[in-house]
């Protein structure tokens, strides 16, 4: 099958200024995507029996919402704040029904603060903060048992083929129905300055996730005769690094 | 490197999380089979977090409705209870094509389940070929044979299934004490798959019965051609079965295959499974099935 281009429409509104040493913008926006592209229900990376178009659904997609930045850069301090509120939408005739349903990246609310204080002239302070809303993932809520169909096939030996031979299945309301805990995080550094008149020595001591959040980075179904729970698996907790640069003039 | 090992020291013991349990509904399992008893198999839903509840419905009515009346409230089967759900059946009714079926499950403490579909018409199979065309390259014990299978499709939407069996041996034996005898056959169940590449998705999706929509030939004649492997080529009796099915039985089965055949794999997208079922979980759907016995050519 061949797949037309991916093609999009954006529209967007927005205002900006500066009030003392603030600039701030706003802007609201709206997008619409048409032959957006989406693996189907069971499809597999790993299998190699099949072209990647026979893997994948076309469909439509929009995306809107509205971005606010406010940045100052003059002083002892400056940073910047930025918040997006955004919906990201797609729709496919053969996934999920036919109905619309909320992207893997759909994040309600992002918010990234940046900060940098000099204490002297060489010898700086930084802080980031940033929020998301926890990412989409498809997930089961209920199973049940499905009857051996064969056992419809009354006829004998005409029922064997279709090879649903009953078990327990798992039923998932739609595409994305969950929504992962919300992915936040503080980062921290501290940078000592030499500057020499050839070049400049730098001396950075930095804490990444300064507060251990455990952000998630996948969800999966775990449990044993007793008793089933969802595990959610994180990936890098607080880390500290110290780097030394020597930048030439 | 230094990546690899801050990813690995930076990782948190999984968190355990906890979501909401949806209520525990009904699930109906009823396929019907045109001209055949009605069977309806009633089990429980369970929240993803619980163990399985096998417990025995015997205390739910279900009412069969036929273009709107109530034509038999399902006997409760008191003799058989499978893992799959308690079963019900009915005495008097039987599926008939191009009539319109309602069921609902009804048991104190649970809302009523219920779910309708249109039984579909009986499709009778045209001209039915199969040549046997020599040794299979990759298995050269099996020999390939190759059908060719003309239907006629109705005009709108339509869903099939293909089966097909090999004939081994066929003997006629006396039932004992009576005046009758019965045919005994022995069969090798076909594994069939299509030809041509359009149908490609198709071949993947079945164990041996093969399911396909009429988009290729929505309201004309269909010609196909699949191939198979047999063991004893040559018997040369072969039987074709062709069964109409409705929309969400089709959809019900492509979706519990898929998921069967992509558990345990963690790079597979999750499968939607097919529910036509109101306030419940499961399938309530038919087929109508036609059959042609035929021999082979060489």
């Amino acid at each position: 099958m061949d797949y037309l281009p991916q093609s999009s429409r954006q529209f967007a509104v927005g205002a900006a200024g500066t009030w003392n040493d603030f600039e701030i913008s706003v802007e609201g926006y709206y997008k619409d995507m048409h032959n957006v592209i989406e693996y189907k229900d069971g499809a597999t990376y790993l299998s190699t029996n099949q072209n990647w178009q026979n893997k994948v659904e076309v469909g439509r997609g929009n995306s809107y919402g509205s971005e606010f930045f406010i940045q100052k850069k003059v002083g002892k301090f400056n940073g910047w704040v930025g918040y997006t509120l955004s919906w990201t939408n797609r729709q496919f005739d053969n996934l999920n029904h036919g109905e619309w349903f909320p992207y893997r990246y759909d994040r309600r609310h992002d918010i990234k603060i940046a900060g940098t204080y000099h204490l002297t002239k060489n010898f700086e302070l930084g802080a980031v903060w940033v929020y998301n809303t926890g990412q989409a993932v498809t997930f089961p809520t209920v199973f049940y048992f499905t009857a051996d169909l064969t056992a419809f096939y009354l006829d004998g030996n005409s029922g064997s083929g279709n090879g649903v031979n009953g078990g327990y299945v798992q039923y998932t309301p739609s595409r994305n129905n969950l929504r992962m805990t919300a992915y936040h995080r503080l980062d921290l550094s501290a940078t000592y300055t030499i500057i020499k008149e050839k070049f400049s020595h730098e001396f950075n001591l930095s804490l990444y996730n300064a507060y251990n959040r455990k952000n998630p980075y996948y969800l999966e179904l775990w449990g044993n005769q007793k008793q089933t729970t969802i595990r959610q698996a994180s990936l890098i907790a607080l880390t500290p690094s110290i780097s030394y640069s020597i930048n030439l003039k | 490197m230094a990546f690899v090992v801050l990813i690995v020291i930076g990782c948190g013991a999984p968190e355990i999380l906890y979501l909401p349990s949806p209520p525990r509904e009904l699930v109906i399992n009823c396929i019907g089979y045109s001209y055949h008893p009605w069977y309806a198999y009633l089990s429980l839903s369970s929240s993803i977090l619980e163990r399985p509840d096998n417990e025995v419905i015997h205390d739910a009515t279900v009412n069969l409705y036929e273009d709107g009346v109530l034509v038999e409230t399902f006997a409760h089967d008191t003799t058989m209870s499978s893992p799959g759900g308690t079963r019900y059946y009915s005495v008097i009714s039987t599926p008939k094509p191009g009539k319109r079926y309602k069921i609902t499950a009804a048991r104190p403490g649970f809302p009523t389940a219920e779910s309708e579909f249109l039984q579909p018409d009986s499709i009778a199979l045209g001209s039915l070929t199969v040549r046997v065309i020599g040794p299979n390259v990759t298995f050269p014990s099996t020999t390939d044979v190759q059908f060719r299978i003309e239907f006629t499709d109705p005009l709108g939407e339509d869903f099939y299934e293909l089966d097909a069996i090999h004939i081994l041996d066929s003997t006629y034996y006396d039932i004992p004490g009576t005046n009758d005898s019965s045919l005994y056959m022995s069969s090798q169940d076909l594994r069939l798959a299509f030809i041509d590449p359009a149908y490609e998705e198709n071949n993947d999706l079945f164990f041996s019965a093969i399911a396909f929509n009429d988009s290729y030939f929505d309201g004309k004649t269909a010609t196909l051609d699949l191939t198979a492997q047999v063991y004893e080529p040559e018997k040369k009796t072969y039987v074709v079965y062709l069964r109409h099915l409705s929309k969400d039985y089709y959809n019900y089965l492509k979706t519990v295959y898929l998921q069967g055949a992509t558990s345990g794999d963690p790079f597979a997208q999750p499968v939607l499974l097919e529910n036509n079922i109101k306030d419940g979980y499961g399938i309530f759907g038919g087929f109508t099935q036609t059959k042609k016995p035929l021999q082979a050519q060489n």
